[in-house]
């Protein structure tokens, strides 16, 4: 039964994730292929996952770690996006960040080996234990990241309704899976990577609907243009 | 008793427990809020000097009464109703009841211009339905 719900759930995902890639290559937005990437790497991943789940099945030991393995895969993608998204609002506010890249290269490692080093002290080094306590912990980075960066975003005026809502998706992705993973230890959750893909999911939903809602500046800002042109026209009809 | 034992051995992911979940309806809000950046201000005047809304006492009068005409209308001229909206208008009312601030004020007066447009969306769409 939770062999057929997980294989409907990842459906809906990728289906999610084809709606965002819609959104990407009907909105074209510039300066943001990165999240086209991360959503096909995504699918990738999703669709290996679920040839291990048809294979394998739900309880097996193979789709435990393939499950973990792809989520670690997709963490990093997410933190690379997440990095990449800091770059591009630095870009837009027009200040530079050489230091970015070495410190978000210099964060993940030394939020990888803690992880380890604490799976490895406290319990028995496996890929799924190292996985899940990778995933929380980089689940709380993230949500720590893209606070910063909309606080950040809010104070150098970093212009883009669509840019604010794709850095606003992520925090909600972030956000939920750290409280799920917090909740989780709090109390033992049955079921619990369902509950992950669902709030994934969900964040992708987010995700599409910034990138597929038209940005209203381009509007605004287009109205001068327009009325420019009308009195150019106009001036230029009555001189004539 | 069982919650001082949770909260003195796992107060670390208390912490994170609690953070993650105020930073998620905060992140939340401002999705909403970003929604309503660009609602048309004055489209709740225009529509009082159009004859189509009564003057009404104060914001969530307007709110109520422009949520009854959607509900009335919406369905049969294919606008849709949003469920975040009266979700935001709860969390809204609930933030005014706790804090005082204009934040709220500011907020309530964009969620009801959204309203409002929708409400002129659907009012164009039926009395001219190819619209």
């Amino acid at each position: 039964m939770f062999s057929s719900l997980m294989l409907w759930i990842a459906i809906a995902g990728e289906l999610a994730r084809l709606a965002g890639l819609a959104a990407f290559l009907r909105a074209s937005v510039r300066g943001l292929s990165v999240l086209a990437w991360y959503l096909l790497f995504a699918m990738a991943m999703d669709f290996s996952e679920y040839f291990v789940l048809q294979r394998y099945g739900y309880r097996s030991h193979a789709y435990s770690v393939c499950y973990y393995a792809f989520d670690i895969a997709i963490i990093i993608a997410g933190y690379i996006v997440l990095a990449r998204l800091v770059e591009i609002a630095f870009v837009r506010s027009r200040m530079q960040a050489t230091w970015l890249r070495r410190g978000a290269l210099l964060l993940f490692t030394g939020v990888a080996t803690i992880s380890a080093w604490y799976v490895y002290i406290y319990d028995r080094l496996t890929l799924v234990r190292f996985g899940i306590r990778l995933e929380q912990n980089m689940s709380y980075l993230g949500m720590i990241l893209s606070l910063l960066l909309w606080v950040g975003m809010n104070g150098l005026l970093t212009p883009g309704l669509r840019f604010r809502r794709v850095v606003l998706s992520f925090s909600i992705l972030y956000s939920s899976c750290a409280m799920l993973y917090a909740l989780h230890q709090l109390i033992f959750i049955p079921h619990f990577p369902l509950l992950v893909q669902i709030v994934s999911n969900a964040s992708i939903v987010f995700l599409a609907f910034s990138l597929w809602t038209a940005e209203p500046e381009l509007e605004i800002a287009s109205q001068p243009e327009v009325s420019v042109l009308a009195t150019a026209e106009t001036s230029g009809g009555a001189a004539s | 008793m069982p919650f001082l034992i949770a909260l003195r051995n796992h107060w670390d992911t208390l912490v994170v427990f609690f953070s993650a979940a105020a930073f998620l309806i905060y992140a939340l809000c401002m999705f909403a809020h970003l929604r309503l950046l660009a609602a048309d201000l004055g489209e709740l005047d225009r529509l009082r000097q159009d004859g189509l809304m009564p003057i009404a006492r104060n914001l969530h009068e307007d709110y109520r009464t422009l949520s009854y005409l959607l509900e009335a209308l919406a369905p049969t001229v294919a606008v849709r109703r949003e469920l975040w909206v009266s979700i935001y208008y709860r969390l809204l009312r609930a933030g005014q009841w706790c804090f005082r601030g204009s934040f709220f004020e500011r907020e309530l007066r964009g969620l009801v211009a959204y309203q409002a447009s929708l409400y002129r969306l659907a009012y164009s769409r039926l009395i001219e339905p190819e619209l």
